[in-house]
């Protein structure tokens, strides 16, 4: 289950076994063999198993190899080569010699999180992170304050950098998720992977357009928005979409605001649920005093595979992809996703439904809702 | 999907993002707001922004994003109370419209910094005395209030009274009053930790906040307070002091005021005590040594509460 050939190798495992133990072992015999150099493991598990039971076995067979790496997430469920599985666990590693492989683990939170993201990019840079590189971020999709620590820890390591990742969280339980490096694992947090000397190519789609007329959000602070054009946020949103009857949970997933940029682009922001008093709560940070358009779905079941090709024609020979596939989207395409799987070839790769995702080349990473995130690493 | 929306209407939304302002409560938070509008709407991967406000000695510089790049756009924005200088740096460089805009944020920004620095000096004048630069007492019955709210327990108080500040003021004049409170304010805020609140309370009253600290510890920093007044003494013969002080100690929010009360008559006490042994000694009270020996008079003669 590996690439071989080329000098940055990837293997990705994957274990629907029902204790932790037999799956973290099953997964790891997949992705051991062949390894080279300086290792970065990613894991992503569904909330079935302990995280504590995940952590203290994958730290018990990395404990003979100091170098190795490792970072993961649990997820509402994982993309492998052998489909999407809402129960299971999935391990991807990528070796290579000469790549410099740090991890750091952050709270998040309202108050200090762009001081902590700064703080984060500090540790990276201080342990001999330099560009080119990628910046894997895997955080609670549930946790306050993403957007400031993503900020934050771009505003020290800059746009020569690749950042990818994306948020774990249980929509159906309301639950966030769990963050694990080698280190240990926690909630409320956010995980940051550096790899100096990895190059990654990153796109995201997600097929969303804008219907009728602009809108504002009046009143805003962090993920919670209280007014829309002027109104309390609850009644105005159920006037824009038009439905009653059901949750604001339930009626958001297909009616997400999207927020134009000046160039048309849009950032999309899922609403999650409702709060006390009239606010919605959304799934990542809303920008306050800001224009805004309901959306509405193209074809998303094309969406995946678009973004696919178009990542393959820009980087033909990878040596591993990683995909954060948006929850919702997975579940509002039917769950069609054979089409985009079937597209990767020998190519090792291994992904995680996401509860928000991050992907930012040559750019500002901000956290995206709703899209299919696809990179594709090589040397 | 960008064909969708008109060139006019994303500049008339951009243009309602960039103008729409809510009051900060920090300068992170003016900071954030300039990273989202410059970034989501514009595309700008990293900026400078350079503060100066006259009669400050250094400008303030936030630099966010890639350093030491050749900036694509430059805007300066000055006006009596503030100069403004901000770079933006976009991989592609702006066009024409982008440029118009970000000088309407740039303008934005400056108004709003403007406004929160008003506010910001007119929240420090309001919470402290202009003669100390302690705060005040204002300051202080709000800091009782947040304690309230804390766990920060058992809290000691010290309550410490310059000496004959009134003598003082009417032999030598308002000045050489001044320059007294100023040194005790000093001399107490040396005694104490970096993060122990010393306030002003009254004329020649002084309190000092004394959080997860208990009895004996305050009596420590309150015989601390009399040694360095001791030296201060010595070393400055032209300014002697004459601080009574007196330390009480709260073991819970309940029991705040009580605390508080201990320390004011500890040091009433300690104010006495004081004024007995120079009469027994016959030896001058280094505050007013040489200047008119006075009675305390007006008010009521708060030992009878002894």
């Amino acid at each position: 289950m590996s690439n071989g050939g080329r000098r940055v190798k990837a293997a990705w495992g994957a274990s629907k076994r029902r204790y932790p133990r037999e799956a973290v072992r099953e997964a790891w015999t997949q992705v051991v063999p062949g390894e080279v150099g300086p290792s970065l493991f990613l894991c992503f598990f569904t909330p079935d198993y302990s995280p504590d039971e995940v952590f203290s076995h994958l730290n018990f067979l990395l404990y003979e190899y100091p170098s190795w790496r490792l970072a993961g997430l649990s997820t509402a469920g994982i993309i492998s080569p052998r489909g999407v599985w809402e129960q299971g666990l999935g391990l991807l590693r990528i070796s290579g010699e000469g790549l410099v492989i740090v991890t750091s683990m952050a709270k998040l939170g309202r108050l200090a999180a762009f001081q902590a993201g700064k703080e984060a990019g500090e540790e990276l840079l201080a342990e001999g992170i330099r560009p080119p590189g990628t910046i894997f971020v895997f955080y609670d999709g549930y946790a306050e304050g993403i957007t400031p620590f993503l900020w934050g820890l771009y505003g020290v390591l800059g746009p020569d950098f690749t950042y990818v990742g994306g948020g774990g969280g249980e929509h159906s339980l309301g639950k966030g998720s769990v963050q694990l490096t080698e280190g240990g694992w926690t909630t409320g947090a956010a995980v940051v992977v550096g790899v100096g000397g990895l190059e990654t190519v990153v796109l995201a789609g997600h097929g969303w357009r804008p219907k009728a007329s602009p809108f504002f959000v009046t009143r805003a602070e962090g993920r919670t928005v209280t007014g829309i054009n002027g109104f309390p946020a609850r009644e105005a949103y159920l006037d824009l979409v038009k439905e009653r009857g059901r949750s604001i949970s339930e009626i958001g997933i297909a009616h997400p605001l999207g927020f134009p940029r000046l160039t048309g682009e849009f950032l999309l922001r899922d609403p999650l649920r409702e709060l006390p008093g009239g606010a919605i709560e959304f799934v990542s940070e809303v920008p306050y005093n800001s224009a805004a358009f309901l959306m509405q779905a193209e074809d998303l079941a094309a969406v995946a595979e678009r973004v696919v090709k178009k990542a393959f024609e820009l980087s033909p020979e990878p040596s591993f992809g990683l995909i954060a596939y948006c929850l919702s989207h997975h579940w509002l395409a039917s769950k069609s996703t054979e089409g985009m799987l079937s597209l990767w070839g020998e190519v090792p790769y291994l992904g995680f439904l996401s509860f928000g995702e991050i992907a930012a080349k040559g750019a500002v990473p901000f956290v995206q809702n709703k899209t299919v995130t696809v990179a594709l690493g090589r040397e | 999907m960008a064909a969708q929306l008109s060139s006019m209407m994303l500049e008339l939304l951009a243009l309602y993002e960039i103008t729409s302002w809510r009051f900060p409560h920090s300068e992170e938070e003016i900071l954030l707001w300039f990273i989202d509008k410059t970034s989501r709407l514009f595309g700008v991967t990293g900026f400078s922004v350079e503060v100066k406000v006259p009669g400050s000695p250094a400008p303030q510089v936030w630099r966010w994003g890639k350093g030491g790049v050749e900036p694509q756009h430059r805007y300066s924005w000055r006006d009596a109370e503030l100069e403004l200088e901000v770079s933006f740096v976009h991989p592609q460089g702006f066009d024409e419209r982008a440029r118009r805009l970000l000088n309407v944020l740039g303008c934005q920004l400056g108004q709003n910094l403007r406004t929160f620095y008003w506010y910001r000096r007119l929240q420090y004048l309001t919470c402290h005395d202009c003669l100390t630069g302690l705060p005040n007492r204002a300051y202080f019955e709000a800091e009782l209030e947040r304690l309230k709210e804390t766990f920060a327990y058992p809290v000691s108080f010290i309550v410490c009274d310059l000496d004959n500040l009134k003598e003082a003021n009417d032999s030598r004049g308002h000045s050489f009053g001044d320059e007294l409170l100023r040194a005790a304010a000093r001399l107490i805020k040396e005694s104490v930790r970096e993060s122990d609140v010393v306030a002003r309370v009254g004329g020649d009253e002084f309190v000092v906040v004394l959080p997860r600290t208990g009895r004996q510890a305050a009596l420590k920093v309150a015989r601390r307070i009399k040694k360095r007044l001791a030296a201060h003494n010595t070393q400055h013969p032209h300014l002697p002091l004459s601080i009574s002080v007196g330390a009480g100690t709260a073991s819970s929010p309940e029991r705040l005021r009580q605390g508080l009360d201990e320390a004011d008559r500890a040091m009433y006490r300690n104010k006495v005590r004081h004024k007995e042994a120079v009469k027994r000694n016959g030896s001058s009270d280094p505050t007013c040594g040489y200047i008119l020996r006075r009675q305390p008079g007006g008010g009521v003669d708060r030992r009878a509460d002894l």
